[in-house]
């Protein structure tokens, strides 16, 4: 089967207009893959149905909810329209269709990671041992036992995954990552593709548009977690050789033995702290990424990882941050339903970063010299998502800031 | 299989970080989280007495891990998704009802 044919595979519409949820058999199948159960296949496909009830049905009587009751309750009590997201949600908040949407919401994401933990926890000593074979024989993996990672990641469990990315239950632990792997699939239904890495391939897809020919020689990827994303970006550049980063070790350790089930060898996963990636000062890259990361660190952190960023760019290189688009100009209704993961979800630093001028932080942190420009990747024009009722936050309509570096001749000019 | 009292355990720990309740009452946020998981326990229980009878029906005798061995294939899957689509439409009818501006 060719790649290309298995990622342009979609679900059948099903009578509602949306897409159906694809089995977790629709995943791409490696050796490093926790097996499933007959339930706890089924029971990941409902969980991603329900997410379709909640972003196909319940979201539509939510908007409506907002134009008929809370709106208007808004101009009965201030005489004028909410003047910010604060104070269009403390009227939100009251409204029933809100709650019953948030808590069902709440309640399937919470499901959903009590059962990928569930599936894996029984054959985590197999996951570990085979893990261990497949690292072993591939050489791509390099901790570093004793990193201090940064605190919030032990404080707040990113979008309710029990024990976050770092936590280990014992030698060698993969239990993270592999429930990760599960988790991702379930709750976007698939959509993301059988390897989940349709944010990776949106990457390729802008790379090709934008600059037509281009073969990156060394890449380096920020916050890689499992590498389904860098995976992506490895298999559409063979020759490259690909550094991925991430702080958490089970994520790391998945994510090395699955590129090696998947036989992708030109990636090394590093641990580390993307602010300060374990790097050589003189190591310099051609395209240097982060793929829906920077939503997980602070706005120091931010700074840090576009410092990073300016460091390590060799001239005539591309920096390339791939996010959900910043609220800005967005309706108050729609800034607060994406700011749901933020408030909601255990996602420490999404409302700021969603605040926040990523392109103005990029120029500020060692790109004054460089183009920098914000963008727009869509898992659209991959054939990775059809086009459905906007799941504000978890569709594939990215927004992307970019930094070109100059080549050396320009800069000499 | 069935998981013992440790594994559920440690399977059940919640994550780190601040747990949100949406309704006044507390403990209707408790009977909703109770219904979500009943609903999705209901599908999985419903889809696999269609897989048991998928399985019924492909085989003379029926050994007893035969529907564990059984791999819904993608069609199979898809039509089984098409079902619970069907479950969630009941089961959620209330709100599905509930329009704005129409009660």
């Amino acid at each position: 089967m060719s790649a290309t044919a298995e990622h342009s595979r979609t679900a059948a519409a099903p009578p509602g207009g949306g897409a159906l949820p694809l089995p977790m058999t629709s995943m791409e199948q490696h050796a490093a893959l926790p097996k499933l159960s007959h339930d706890d296949r089924v029971r990941f496909q409902v969980a991603a149905g329900v997410n379709g009830f909640l972003s196909q049905t319940l979201l539509p009587l939510l908007q409506r909810a907002a134009a008929e009751r809370v709106e208007p309750r808004i101009e009965a009590e201030l005489k004028r329209p909410a003047k910010d997201r604060h104070e269009y949600r403390a009227f939100l908040e009251q409204d029933l269709t809100w709650r019953l949407w948030s808590r069902m919401r709440r309640a399937n994401m919470e499901s959903v990671q009590q059962a990928a933990r569930l599936a894996v926890l029984p054959q985590l000593p197999d996951l570990v041992q085979t893990s261990r074979e497949l690292i072993e024989r591939a050489g791509n993996l390099q901790l570093a036992s004793g990193l201090k990672a940064p605190g919030y990641l032990k404080r707040l469990h990113s979008h309710l995954m029990p024990g976050g990315y770092i936590t280990e239950l014992g030698d060698d632990d993969v239990a993270a990552g592999a429930a990760y792997e599960l988790g991702v699939y379930a709750v976007l239904g698939g959509k993301s593709g059988p390897a989940s890495d349709r944010a990776g391939r949106a990457t390729v897809a802008w790379l090709a548009e934008h600059r037509p020919g281009w073969k990156p020689k060394r890449i380096l990827d920020l916050g890689c977690g499992i590498g389904a994303n860098t995976t992506a970006i490895a298999r559409a550049f063979p020759e490259a050789e690909i550094v991925a980063v991430d702080a958490g070790a089970p994520m790391l350790r998945q994510g090395a033995a699955r590129a090696a089930a998947l036989g992708v060898d030109n990636i090394r996963f590093v641990q580390g702290n993307a602010e300060r990636p374990p790097l050589g000062d003189d190591e310099q890259f051609d395209l240097i990424t982060s793929l829906m990361v920077l939503h997980e660190t602070s706005r120091p952190g931010t700074r840090k990882i576009f410092q990073a960023c300016a460091r390590h760019l060799a001239p005539g290189g591309l920096t390339f941050h791939l996010e959900q688009p910043p609220y800005r100009d967005k309706p108050l209704l729609e800034q607060c339903l994406r700011d749901w993961d933020g408030r909601y979800n255990n996602e420490a630093f999404w409302s700021a970063m969603h605040d926040s001028d990523l392109a103005a932080q990029l120029r500020a942190s060692g790109f004054d010299d460089a183009e920098v420009y914000e963008t727009e990747a869509n898992a659209a024009q991959i054939g990775a998502t059809k086009k459905t009722q906007e799941d504000y936050g978890r569709g594939g309509a990215w927004y992307v800031v970019v930094g070109e570096k100059p080549r050396l001749q320009e800069v000499r000019q | 299989m069935s998981l013992d009292k440790r594994m559920l355990d440690l399977g059940t720990e919640p994550a780190a970080g601040p747990r949100p309740n949406f309704f006044d009452d507390p403990a209707m946020d408790r009977v909703w989280d109770v219904l979500v998981a009943l609903t999705t326990e209901l599908a999985v229980t419903r889809t696999r007495l269609d897989s048991l009878e998928r399985v019924l029906a492909e085989h003379d005798c029926v050994p007893t891990d035969a529907v564990e061995q059984w791999q819904a294939d993608e069609k199979t899957s898809l039509t089984q998704a098409q079902a619970q689509q069907e479950m969630l439409a009941r089961v959620f009818r209330g709100l599905a009802q509930d329009v704005p501006g129409k009660s």
